[in-house]
Formats: C-alpha cells, sequence, structure tokens
C-alpha cells in the first residue's frame, strides 16, 4: 500500500494512517537475497529519484548497500581529482549525509556561519541542505544550543543525526529535542509552508518549519549530552527514539515516565504511541536509530535501547497510545557489569539494527568517550516472540528476575546467589564475540570484537562492521564465521557502505579504506611495506571521518570533520 | 596589644615572614639529581638525565621489579628522596571509598604511609578519583596533593602527616565535576599555586578558571587571579615554570582556550596567547623561549580542529595575534604533552599518531600510528622515548635524524593507561588503572648526567624598583562575635617589576583602608608571647555576615585582599533585604533574591507577568554595569549580538513562536510591562524597531524587596543550573540546617533542591519524588534515599541534621532529614536517616539545586547548633 500523498501547503490532516503490511524485502526472503534490490523496491515507493539515498543507510532495512555504477576507488582532496564537489561544514560532523531529489542534507555545527543572524561563534546545531548538483547551500535549519548546557546539548556538537525524506518533506531530530518536519523547497517556492508561520524571518538560506514537536517540553524527555535519532517511517508513521537518559550524576533517570520510543503522525506531528521499556535501566544516553521491516509476515519497528536491549514492536501500537511488544532481546551479557572507562563489559546500543534477509543484526558500544572495551555482534531471529534473549536471569530463588526489576549496572551478582540459565526461547542465530570477559582478555587483539557505535553492511552474506578500536571485521552473515578482519590502527565511529562490488569505510584519522567485496582475506587485503593493508586502497580525508559513505544517483559522498565532498569519476 | 581576640585558639595569626626566607627556589637546588618530583620531571619536561634504562618489558615478568595492585589509577606518579608519591582510590567500590595519596619505597613497592581522605559533594565518578598528580617539594621534603573534590593538602612526605590543608570547594568555590579533570599543584619559592574552574563568592561569583597561591607554610592565600570569565571546560593543563628574558613564568593552558604566563609569585599576566574555543588539557612544554603546545578542539575562527602549536614566550600582552611561531592546524595533540629531543618535538595526538615535527617552523619529520588513542605524555631517557597507548601499546622508540626506529613494542591486556611513565633512580614507573609497575634491570646501578644549565632569574638587585604589592592573605574567613570576635593582622609584600621578592613593606609605610565592618590599625600584635608592630583588622562584634574589601597603599602602589565575616551558629536568613548573602561561596550570580510576596500576585493577576518579574530582575541584578542594577541605565534585549538576548526572553517567556514583530511584542508585552510599572519593579520601557528585528529597553524601578524577600535558583544561567554552594567557616559540626523551600514545575518537570551539613545533602528531588542523603552524588556509598511525594508550587520546610556519634572508640556520622508542608506542625519523626561509618568530620553549610528544569526557591534559611542532648 502506498502512503498517501503529503500536501504542499502541509495542512494534511491524514485520519489513516498507513503502514504497508508487505515489502519487497518480505517478498524476497528465501531467495537468492540482494538487499540493494529491496532497497530501491522501498525507494521507489517514495517521492524521490530512484536512485537517491534519502534516509540513514537509506531504506527503513537500514543496510547501506545503495547501486552505483563507476564508484572511484581513487580521488584527491588537495588535487581535486574525482572531486565533484565540495561544501563547507561546521568544525565537527557526526551526521551521515542523505540525498533526495536533488538535495543534499548533513547534520552539523555553526562553525561555517552560513546564515547571517548567526556568525560562526554562535554555537547551534544545524541542518543543512545543499543543491546535489553543484553544492550550493540551498538552506540551514539552525537550533541554538539548549541553556540547560551539556548534560543535554554538548558544546559544539551540532546535528548528529540524518533526516528522512520524502517528497517536500524532511524530518529530522533537533539538537534541542525537537522532532521537526521541514519544507524541502524551504523558502526558496516563495511559500511559508504552515501550520508553523511563525520562522523568525524568511530568508532563502533559512529551512521553512512545517511543524516542529518539542519531545522535552511535550513528552518530559531529557536528553543525555545529545538528542540525536535518525528516524523513519512506514507509510505515514514516524519512529523516534527519543534519547531519553541519565542525569548529571549518571545514576538516576531525571524523566523516569518520558518514552524512549514514539510514532508519530509524520505529517501533523501527533504522537500515535509511546514506550519506555528501557526505563530505569537506562545506562547513559539513547542515540540509536529505529528500523522497519516486515519480518515473517509482522510489520516491525524495532529499536535497540540505552539499557542495551533490542525491543520490536507493532508499528501499530496497541491501539491505547501505548506500544505492542513483540519482542525484546538481551544484548549484554546478563553478569556484564557497567563500570565507567575501559573495564565495563556492560554496554548500550548505539548503532542502528539491520535487517538482512529476514534476520536482524546489532552490536553493541559506547559513548566513545568512554574508552575501548569489550563487545559483542548478534544475529538475531525476528519471528520468536517475548524475551528471546540468549539467557535468563535467576535471583537468590533460582525464579527468574523479572525484566522491570532487573538491576541497571549489572543484572547478575554471581556473589549475591544470582544465576544465569540458557533460554529455551533464544533467538540467537549467532554470536561474534568473546563470552565473558576473561575470555575477552585471553584473546588476541585481532579477533576481539570491541565495542561498537558502527552499524553492520551485509551484502552476498557478507558481513562488515568496524569497531571503536580500529578493527574492521569481515564474517559470514549467515553463520557469524569470521573471514578477516583490518586493523586500521584508528578508532572508527563510522559504519561501512557496500557499493559496486567495493566495501567503503572511514576512521578517525580520515583514512577511507576501501576493499573489494569479498571474504578471502587474500584478495581483500595486500602487504604494503610489510603491513597488510587494504586491497583497494587508503585515501586520506584531511580530517576524521566520523561519517557513513554513501553514493546517490552514482556518487560517492563523505564528509569529515568540516567538509562534505561529493565524489565522482567523470563520465566515459 | 589590642585585645580584639578573647579567644586565642581561635585568632588566625599570620605567621612571620621572616625576609630572608622568601627568597626566589631555583629548581637546580633540588636535592637528589635522581628525583622526579613533578610529573613531568625534574626540568618539566618530560626529560630525564638518567642512563641505564631497560628498552623492554613484560608486564607478566620481563624486567618487573616490582608491581603494587592496590595502587593503579590514572595520576602519573613522582618520586623524592627514595619514595614514590602517588594518588589514587581508596578500597573501590566500598562504602568506604575515597580516595588517597600514598607514599611507597620505590625499592620494593612496599606502602609506607597513606594519607586518607573522603570524596564529598563532588560529581566525579569512582573511575575518575585519584586525577590529579602529587607534587613534591625538595626544599620541606612535604608533598602536595589535590583530590578530586577538592581537598588540597600539604603533607609531610616522610610521616604522610597532613601539615595544612583547604578545602577548596567550600572555601573558594571549586567546582568538581563529573569529567573529574583535577590540576596539579605548582611549587614556586614560598607558594604552591593550584587551579580550577573557580564559582566563588562577591566578584568571583562567575565562573573562571582561577589559580590560587598558598604560601606553603602555613596555607595561607597569597594570591588569587584568573582567566577569561565563563570557560566552556575544566581542564588539566598543569603550570610549568620557566625563566624568560631573566623572569620567572608560570606557564599554562586554561579553560579558557588560552595559553598564559603568570608570574609565579605575584599572579601577573606576562602574556596571554588565545587559541581555542574550548579549553586547553595539554601541559605546555617550554624551550628556551619557546612554548609548545596542542589541543584538540575547534581553533578560533576557523572550522579545523586541533593544533599543535609555538609561541614566542619572550612577548608580552596579548600576543595571539603576535606570538605565534607556527601552528600546524588538524594536529588533534589535545591530551598529551609533548617532548623535545634534538630540535624535534614528539607529540601524540589523542586518537593515537606520534608525529615528529622540526621545532623550528612545525614541518612534519614522520609520523607513525601508536595503534591506540593517546593519553599519558612521552618521556624521553637515554637517549629514548617512551610512549604508551591508553589501550596498552608499549612503544620504545629510538630517535634517529628523520625519525625514530622502534626499538621494541608490548602490550597490557586488560587495563588502561592515563598516567605517564617517569623514571627515577634508574627504574622506570608506569601507572595503569590497575597497577603500578616498577621496571628495570636489579643489577642496574642508576648513572644521570648534569642537567643542562637552566635560564636564571636576573638578579634581583638589579631592579630594586617596587612593583608590586601583594597582601597577605589576600583572602580570610573570619568569626565577628560579641564575645571579641577575631584578629588578623596584614602584611604587605614588595616585589619588582619582573615579580622577584624585594621585602616586607614596613608598618609605618602602609596606609590600611576596609570597605566593611571592623578595623583595621597599626599596633603592637603579639604572637605566642612575641610582640610585634603590625596591621591587624579586627571584626566586629555584631554577628554578621558581610564582606569586607581591604587596601593597603605603600607609595603609590596599591595592594587589596577580600574578608569573608561570618560568625558562629546560630544562623537566620530571610532574604527580606533584596540580597544573596555575599559571603556565601557559589551563590550569587545562581542565585537572586526576589519578592515572592510580589511573585504570587502577578502570578494570579497574569502568569506571563510573573515570570516576565524573574526575568527582568535576573537581568538587572547580574548585570555587570552597576547603573543598571541601579535603575540609572535600561537593560537592552535585542539580536543584534550574537547572545540574542530578545529571543532568550522570548523563549523564557515561550512566547518564541508567537512574537515576530514589534506589533506582536507590543501586543504581548506592552500589558506585561505596565503591571510592573504600576508595581514600580520597571521604571520605564522603549521600543525600538531594529533591522534586524525587535529592541526592548527597560529600565528597572524603584521598588525594593517590601513583601517578602525569597532566594531564587534560576534556571537561565548556563553551565550553573545545577549547582552547590558554601556558607562559611568549614570546621563546624552537629549542626542541623533548615530552609522554606519551593519547586517551580516547567513543562511538567519539577527541580531538585538540597540543602547541606558537615558534607552530607538532603535532596528533595523532583522527578524521582524522593528523598536523599548522599555525600557523594555518584558513589552512593552511604546514601540512603527514601519515596517523597510533593508538589510543584506550594512550600515545604526542609530539615538536615548532622551529628557525630562515637562508640567504642569508632565514630560514625548520622544524617537525619525530613520535609513537612510549611505551617504545619513538624512531624516528629525523621524520614529519612542515613548513617557514615567513614564520616566526614565537619564542613560548612551549603545549599545545594538542581534548576535546569524549574526555579528553586529558598527562604527562612536557619543554621544551628546541635541540642548537647541531641
Amino acid at each position: 500500500m502506498k502512503s498517501l500523498a503529503i500536501s504542499s501547503t502541509g495542512l494534511c490532516l491524514v485520519a489513516l494512517l498507513t503502514i504497508p503490511l508487505s515489502s519487497a524485502q518480505e517478498a524476497k526472503e528465501g531467495a537468492k537475497y540482494d538487499p540493494t534490490a529491496t532497497a530501491l523496491a522501498e525507494i521507489a515507493k517514495l517521492k524521490v529519484g530512484k536512485t537517491d539515498w534519502p534516509q540513514w543507510a537509506g531504506w527503513s532495512g537500514r543496510n547501506n548497500t545503495p547501486s552505483g555504477k563507476n564508484i572511484p576507488v581513487t580521488w584527491d582532496i588537495d588535487s581535486g581529482k574525482n572531486i565533484k564537489w565540495q561544501s563547507k561544514l561546521g568544525s565537527q560532523t557526526y551526521g551521515n549525509p542523505v540525498v533526495a531529489n536533488g538535495k543534499v542534507y548533513v547534520g552539523t555545527n555553526n562553525g561555517a556561519g552560513h546564515v547571517k543572524r548567526y556568525p560562526a561563534n554562535v554555537d547551534l546545531g544545524c541542518l543543512l541542505c545543499f543543491n546535489e548538483a553543484d553544492g550550493k547551500l540551498l538552506w540551514q535549519h539552525s537550533s541554538p544550543k539548549l541553556s540547560t548546557g551539556r548534560v543535554h546539548d554538548w558544546p559544539l556538537q551540532g546535528i548528529c543525526d540524518s533526516p528522512y525524506v520524502d517528497g517536500e518533506r524532511v524530518w529530522y531530530v533537533t539538537s534541542r529535542g525537537e522532532v521537526a518536519c521541514l519544507d524541502t523547497a524551504g523558502f526558496h517556492d516563495g511559500e511559508n509552508d504552515g501550520p508553523f508561520k511563525t520562522e523568525p524571518n524568511e530568508n532563502k538560506d533559512e529551512a521553512d518549519v512545517i511543524w516542529s514537536y518539542n519531545m522535552m517540553g511535550k513528552l518530559g524527555v531529557s536528553q543525555h549530552n545529545m538528542c540525536s535519532c535518525s528516524v523513519t517511517c512506514a507509510g505515514n508513521v514516524l519512529f523516534v527514539n527519543t534519547s531519553n537518559g541519565v542525569s548529571f550524576e549518571h545514576l538516576n533517570i531525571p524523566a523516569p515516565n518520558a518514552p524512549s520510543f514514539i510514532a508519530m503522525n509524520r505529517d501533523t506531528g501527533e504522537v500515535l504511541w509511546t514506550n519506555k521499556s528501557p526505563d530505569l535501566a537506562i545506562l547513559h544516553g539513547q542515540w540509536s536509530s529505529p528500523t522497519y521491516a516486515v519480518l515473517g509476515g509482522q510489520p516491525q519497528v524495532i529499536f535497540a535501547g540505552g539499557d542495551g536491549w533490542v525491543y520490536s514492536f507493532d508499528p501499530k501500537g496497541d491501539g491505547k497510545k501505548g506500544a505492542k511488544e513483540l519482542w525484546r532481546f538481551d544484548a549484554n551479557p546478563k553478569e556484564a557489569k557497567w563500570i565507567l572507562g575501559g573495564r565495563g563489559t556492560r554496554n548500550n546500543i548505539i548503532a542502528t539494527p539491520v535487517v538482512y534477509d529476514g534476520m536482524v543484526y546489532a552490536a553493541v558500544g559506547q559513548d566513545p568517550e568512554h574508552g575501548e572495551g569489550m563487545g559483542h555482534l548478534w544475529c538475531i531471529d525476528p519471528k520468536k516472540r517475548g524475551d528471546v534473549s540468549p539467557t535468563i536471569a535467576l535471583g537468590k530463588d533460582s525464579k527468574p528476575i523479572p525484566f522491570a526489576k532487573r538491576r541497571r549496572l549489572q543484572v547478575v551478582i554471581e556473589k549475591m546467589g544470582e544465576s544465569v540459565k540458557d533460554n529455551p526461547n533464544s533467538a540467537v542465530l549467532w554470536h561474534y564475540g568473546q563470552k565473558s570477559e576473561k575470555e575477552y582478555n585471553a584473546t588476541d587483539f585481532e579477533k576481539q570484537m570491541h565495542r561498537s557505535c558502527g552499524t553492520v553492511a551485509i551484502k552476498n552474506d557478507l558481513l562488515y562492521i568496524a569497531d571503536f578500536s580500529g578493527l574492521f571485521h569481515c564474517l559470514n552473515a549467515r553463520t557469524g564465521k569470521l573471514h578477516w578482519t583490518y586493523d586500521m590502527f584508528a578508532a572508527s565511529w563510522a559504519s561501512p557502505l557496500i557499493v559496486d562490488g567495493k566495501v567503503y569505510i572511514g576512521d578517525e584519522d580520515g583514512d577511507v579504506a576501501i576493499f573489494p567485496l569479498t571474504g578471502d582475506p587474500k584478495k581483500a587485503l595486500k602487504m604494503v611495506d610489510g603491513e597488510l593493508a587494504p586491497a583497494l586502497g587508503v585515501i586520506n580525508m584531511g580530517n576524521a571521518v566520523y561519517s557513513t559513505p554513501i553514493v546517490a544517483n552514482n556518487t560517492l559522498y563523505i564528509a569529515n570533520k568540516s567538509t562534505l565532498f561529493a565524489i565522482q569519476a567523470p563520465a566515459k | 596589644m589590642k585585645n580584639s581576640s578573647g579567644n586565642l585558639f581561635r585568632r588566625a595569626f599570620v605567621v612571620m615572614v621572616g625576609v630572608l626566607s622568601v627568597y626566589p627556589f631555583s629548581t637546580a637546588t633540588a636535592a637528589d639529581a635522581m628525583d622526579w618530583p613533578h610529573w613531568r620531571g625534574p626540568e618539566m619536561n618530560g626529560i630525564s638525565r638518567e642512563k641505564g634504562i631497560v628498552d623492554k618489558w613484560n608486564p607478566k615478568g620481563e624486567n618487573v621489579l616490582w608491581k603494587n595492585d592496590d595502587v593503579g589509577g590514572r595520576s602519573t606518579p613522582i618520586v623524592m628522596n627514595g619514595k614514590l608519591y602517588t594518588i589514587c582510590r581508596n578500597q573501590r567500590e566500598s562504602k568506604f571509598e575515597g580516595e588517597k595519596v600514598v607514599c611507597l619505597d620505590i625499592k620494593n613497592g612496599k606502602v609506607l604511609w597513606e594519607n586518607k581522605f573522603n570524596v564529598f559533594l563532588s560529581d566525579v565518578p569512582d573511575t575518575r578519583v585519584g586525577w590529579s598528580c602529587v607534587t613534591g617539594d625538595p626544599e620541606t621534603g612535604n608533598v602536595f596533593a589535590l583530590g578530586v573534590c577538592g581537598l588540597f593538602q600539604c603533607i609531610n612526605g616522610e610521616t604522610g602527616a597532613t601539615i595544612w590543608k583547604h578545602s577548596l570547594s567550600e572555601e573558594y568555590g571549586l567546582l568538581s565535576t563529573y569529567g573529574g579533570r583535577t590540576n596539579v599543584p605548582l611549587i614556586h619559592g614560598q607558594v604552591v599555586t593550584i587551579s580550577a574552574v573557580v564559582i566563588g563568592w562577591g566578584a568571583m561569583a562567575k565562573p573562571s578558571h582561577r589559580f590560587i597561591a598558598f604560601d606553603k607554610r602555613n596555607g595561607q592565600a597569597v594570591w588569587f587571579e584568573g582567566t577569561r570569565p565563563l570557560p566552556y571546560d575544566t581542564t588539566y593543563s598543569s603550570p610549568v615554570l620557566t625563566v624568560i628574558n631573566g623572569q620567572s613564568l608560570m606557564v599554562f593552558g586554561s579553560g579558557d582556550g588560552g595559553i598564559h604566563a603568570f608570574q609565579p609569585q605575584t599572579g601577573r599576566k606576562i602574556w596571554t596567547f588565545n587559541v581555542s574555543r574550548r579549553g586547553i588539557n595539554t601541559t605546555p612544554l617550554v624551550v628556551g623561549n619557546s612554548i609548545f603546545a596542542g589541543h584538540s578542539e575547534e581553533n578560533i575562527g576557523s572550522t579545523k580542529m586541533g593544533a599543535l602549536f609555538a609561541i614566542d614566550g619572550a612577548k608580552t600582552g596579548d600576543i595571539t595575534k603576535t606570538g605565534e611561531k607556527w601552528r600546524i592546524p588538524e594536529w588533534y595533540v589535545g591530551k598529551s604533552s609533548p617532548v623535545h629531543v634534538d630540535g624535534k618535538i614528539f607529540a601524540a595526538e589523542d586518537k593515537g599518531t606520534l608525529l615528529i615535527v622540526n621545532a623550528k617552523d612545525g614541518k612534519l619529520l614522520k609520523s607513525m600510528k601508536l595503534r591506540g588513542p593517546v593519553r599519558a605524555s612521552p618521556l624521553f631517557v637515554d637517549g629514548k622515548v617512551f610512549v604508551c597507548t591508553s589501550n596498552g601499546i608499549w612503544w620504545t622508540l629510538k630517535p634517529t635524524p628523520t625519525g625514530a626506529d622502534v626499538l621494541f613494542r608490548g602490550r597490557f591486556s586488560g587495563t588502561e593507561v592515563y598516567g605517564s611513565p617517569i623514571v627515577s633512580h634508574g627504574r622506570l614507573f608506569v601507572p595503569s588503572t590497575q597497577a603500578l609497575y616498577c621496571i628495570g634491570s636489579k643489577d642496574a646501578k642508576p648513572a644521570v648526567d648534569k642537567r643542562p644549565a637552566a635560564a636564571k632569574e636576573k638578579p634581583r638587585e638589579e631592579d630594586a624598583v617596587v612593583a608590586h604589592a601583594q597582601v597577605v592573605p589576600v583572602e580570610s574567613l573570619l568569626r565577628p562575635s560579641v564575645e571579641g570576635g577575631q584578629g588578623q593582622e596584614f602584611q604587605v609584600r614588595l616585589f619588582n617589576s619582573r615579580g622577584q621578592f624585594l621585602r616586607l613593606a614596613k608598618p609605618d609605610e602602609v596606609t590600611f583602608s576596609i570597605n566593611g565592618p571592623g578595623k583595621i590599625a597599626k599596633g603592637n600584635i603579639d604572637v605566642k608571647g612575641k610582640s610585634h608592630v603590625g596591621w591587624e583588622y579586627t571584626t566586629p562584634k555584631q554577628p554578621v555576615h558581610k564582606a569586607v574589601y581591604v587596601t593597603a597603599k605603600v607609595a603609590k602602589l596599591e595592594g587589596k585582599a577580600r574578608i569573608r565575616l561570618v560568625p558562629d551558629y546560630d544562623w537566620n536568613f530571610n532574604f527580606d533585604d533584596g540580597l544573596v548573602p555575599v559571603t556565601w561561596v557559589g551563590c550569587r550570580y545562581r542565585h537572586i533574591a526576589v519578592d515572592y510576596k510580589l511573585l504570587t500576585k502577578l502570578e494570579k493577576e497574569n502568569a506571563l507577568t510573573a515570570q516576565a518579574y524573574l526575568y527582568l530582575m535576573t537581568s538587572f541584578t547580574n548585570t555587570n554595569n552597576p547603573k543598571i542594577t541601579g535603575g540609572l541605565a535600561a537593560q537592552v534585549y535585542n539580536d543584534a549580538t550574537p547572545r540574542r538576548t530578545w529571543s532568550a526572553l522570548l523563549r523564557f517567556l515561550k512566547l518564541l513562536e508567537t512574537v515576530k514583530t514589534l506589533d506582536q511584542a507590543k501586543a504581548k508585552l506592552d500589558p506585561v510591562l505596565a503591571i510592573l510599572a504600576r508595581e514600580k519593579i520597571v521604571a520605564k520601557h522603549a521600543w525600538t524597531n531594529l533591522k534586524g528585528g525587535v529592541q526592548l529597553a527597560v529600565t528597572r524601578g524603584p521598588r525594593k524587596i517590601d513583601g517578602n524577600g525569597v532566594m531564587v535558583k534560576i534556571k537561565t544561567i548556563p553551565k550553573g543550573a545545577r549547582s552547590q554552594g558554601w556558607m562559611g567557616h568549614i570546621g563546624g559540626s552537629n549542626y542541623t540546617i533548615q530552609a522554606d523551600v519551593l519547586g517551580a514545575r516547567k513543562d511538567n518537570k519539577m527541580p531538585d533542591i538540597g540543602l547541606s551539613a558537615q558534607r552530607y545533602t538532603l535532596d528533595m528531588q523532583g522527578a524521582n519524588q524522593r528523598l536523599q542523603i548522599r555525600t557523594w552524588p555518584t558513589q552512593e556509598r552511604m546514601a540512603k534515599s527514601t519515596p517523597f511525594k510533593w508538589d510543584p508550587n506550594k512550600w515545604y520546610t526542609m530539615k538536615l541534621q548532622a551529628q557525630l556519634q562515637t562508640n567504642g572508640g569508632k565514630t560514625t556520622a548520622v544524617l537525619k532529614g525530613k520535609v513537612w508542608i510549611k505551617g504545619e506542625k513538624e512531624p516528629a519523626k525523621w524520614q529519612v536517616e542515613a548513617t557514615d561509618e567513614s564520616p566526614n568530620l565537619n564542613g560548612s553549610p551549603g545549599v545545594f539545586g538542581n534548576a535546569i528544569d524549574a526555579e528553586v526557591f529558598y527562604d527562612n534559611l536557619t543554621v544551628k547548633k546541635n541540642n548537647k542532648k541531641k
């Protein structure tokens, strides 16, 4: 079913919220699965270009495998070789580029000072909209810093997420804890589209807001350090992780009643249902983005929580403004302990869950500020229901510890007579990483799975993920068996891009490593000066690449901290 | 002698300073050439002149002479007189957890003594405890250490006994944050300096990164100076000493994003180099007249982050534009301090690239990936550079003309490395979070080359002209009392233009004056039976809470000092004078006084007007312009500057989305301003249609608080809406603090309201709807909580009692709290009680408030001694 069109006035009162009941990915299940075709089929249903990449990881299954031809493996930011254009961003950029209908969107800070009323020395979150053809700035949406400071809105960190675009509307989460719906045309169409019409000005270089929903004000959310979620959509329903997190002293949840996960009417901003499952077990912040797919015939919206659990809900909700949970999965061993710094073994989830051929993938990690540490990567069967965690926590009395009573920092403490047993309802298809801290410490660095805020990318059953310790892992997506790892010698916060038979990954040194799409280490890597190197080379981008490369319309986009590059080989 | 003190033991006598003992100190006098008395070494540059240091080691055995698992942490140790000193966590993850300064025998790693203390009223998490480094004083053998919560101690290096100490948070307003970044003491001659972001009292209520210099012998504050106000960050760049142009300088990176040089004896600023929008954490490296440092944050005026840079330290003034020798942006040298080897700078980027750079021009000779993030600073010794990543990869490098060769690479696992390796007596000492390692060869015969001659100060005889008058003590806290009060002797120390001590001013050549109660006079002063002529301040007999500003004139020079007068308990504050008490540390600027009766009246009439009253009163009170406070000039709100004060006003009033034009502004706000004019809060207002939008100018009206004065913690203060403050002497114990409190509600959110006594807080939490007693918010080692439903916009009375109890020689602190609706009968029962087996024995009364979400109001605050019967 196709979603309802949005009227250009923006005042579209949709009574019927539509959620597609079947999708291309469902139809493809079982056959030789092609994530690119699945993505393109979904994108084709939107009012965007066929080879646009209109949201974080391109589509609701969040597998960054766009189509593309003749995507360069060589370019040079100094000489300009294969650089189609470059545009100035702020000083810190974490938001990944999104391309739709001739425009490129990227979240950053105000270091570039693009609009007159906000010179570069004013700290803002900025969503920038550039012209896809030449990289010229079209407009900027500005979010002044919250006066409450870094507990809610970290200095100079800007917008850390990516928007979702369909037709003439763009939706995203601001650093002020708002969900904003903007007019893709800005004021270039000569209109101030509403209902929101009290923008401070109607300058061409500023954003035309359609509606804005303040999650802090209306839902009582208290985001920790930053509000960040790359929203996704199913039909008219927009899914948002509110970023609700801990307070100053990192022990309390200052907004215990605020939801973590919400569904909204994307046309009106009305909240359809909410859920606060991570609740008092939120370890730090919640910065993961939701994923949507039809899995086993059931539409599912999948959120990863700040408590380290993955949750799946029926996108329709329970009909009473609440959520209808389908399954939940604890991605931490029950004995894992949250300790600030590198020695903690309990993690939250910052990565976005990914859907591949009816399976769900997610890795655990933490705020990179907490250092490196032990991680896990899971492949989950989303057809099971209920608590599908690998294990069950048992109290002193050997009875299961109720979910609502799980201890925040450490669920099972052996010294207290608590224990763990296997869960007969486990949805684990495979686990990559070490089972215990002891095993982790006994394993060679190159074979450890470390904390990651990276999202996996999968194609041809080859799964790639970068971790915060700088390892880039290639696994068999169906078995979890390791093909190879490559040490980038620099932390990576980014996620891989698979396109045109190649794999791209950026790191904190600004290096983009390029590999052929293969599980064979002899083909993926080569020896350079006595060290293993990516077979297709490494290109330095001048400064850290925290964002994820993407491809749209045969152009490669890479943002380093301060510049967005459009990379394209000249037409042959 | 004036009989100013009826109670001799309470007198804060100045230790009389003999002229000869104030001679400048020279690092060359360090007792032992193999000592490492400062975390960056005897030359403060990461270089050791020792020889015969091993290249290789393995945490599992090879070349490990000893390891101590109890003193692991993030601090870099020091060695002095054959003893190692460090600061670390004490009794991890227990109800006794705190911090300790530890002294080990370098021969075997055995503990010689421990100086243990509590972490109190600090947001620092347990894993960040023991962040600072101990500094040794070879002259006295004493060591100086700053705990994460601001307890600053002078400790006898032989015995571990505390010689003197200050609680820098309670006394001066040191900010202790979750980030845990803590500074390192620096000794120069007779002064020891320490720094932090300070939110103090009076003119120091606005946050700034400030340095306090204490006389190292008795802990009296001698100077107190800051950098640019409202810095973004707390930082841990530690100052280093050098001599440039014959003048001693302390050079440091500041929370304000600048590198600064002060005279260490006087605190006078010699130069400032502003480089980053955020704080600087690297410790500068001085080579000759050049200063090398780095940062990994925003460069001012650029989207390029990070830099390694060289400054000409021989210049003076604001050298931001003139002092830069070179700067290479996008080198993220933000945590680790560089070393200089043979004309090359070895600097490690945060993300783990080692840069080997030509010191003259910043040209990159070689870069090496260290394979992990770097926090520790490299060490150069015996022709080798040692550097370790935070994930435990150890590198031994051999510098070459074009870069460096790798001699050895090793790996720790299961630990993190934040502290830096040091060398002393032929051994390497390597700190990790899990253990401290001593590395070397058993048979090594320690040897050391002579240090290169350090630049010397010009002889002070060359400049005997008095250029600076320092009034000591620069800050005092005294007790006025009907029984006679307290006296404080003041002394003026005279320095030349290079900051060299010349002499004490003779009492006859000084004229002291004060602004504030009490009196200051010259006369005979008796100290321990000996009499001399000097200047003495005597407190008034009235038990007032007041500030006294002291000015000393010596010829044409002026020196200044400040005194806080705080009497003994019992206290009663009702804020009816319209002021937040000036003597309260960390309270003004973040709190203002308003008329609650008026606020209630306005709320009933028009809620928007009540909010406008709060906002305008905040503007009038917190402006830097006394004419605005006094109603002689208008406070202007517009969006013409990046501060965008008009938008900020509208946002507070929730009008940002509805008021766009001048007409809309007038329609909404003219009625509000008319009511405030009627109430004489506003004298007049004027609208202007600026090109960039609306401008409103409001002049304060004549009305003072004439109803019910209350103190409100405002929510619009950046970096301070959640904070604590302190009211006076830190020696108090066994007392009860009580106040009427009210929390507003905004966007459905309520604030947290707290009172503190003896370093414990009773917190009435809004979001969590509970009462909590705690001492350390992030490590709830003795905390107790109980559910407590309370309503917004309703006055409650809140009471916290602290009492020490001794049973069988064991002292505990017993804390009891209760809250009841104001005006109702006080319930007999306490609602929440906690016992601390590792008790805080004393502490100042204080307030805590979290007004991030909504305002907090306080009234009728009292502090009373506990009834002896208890």
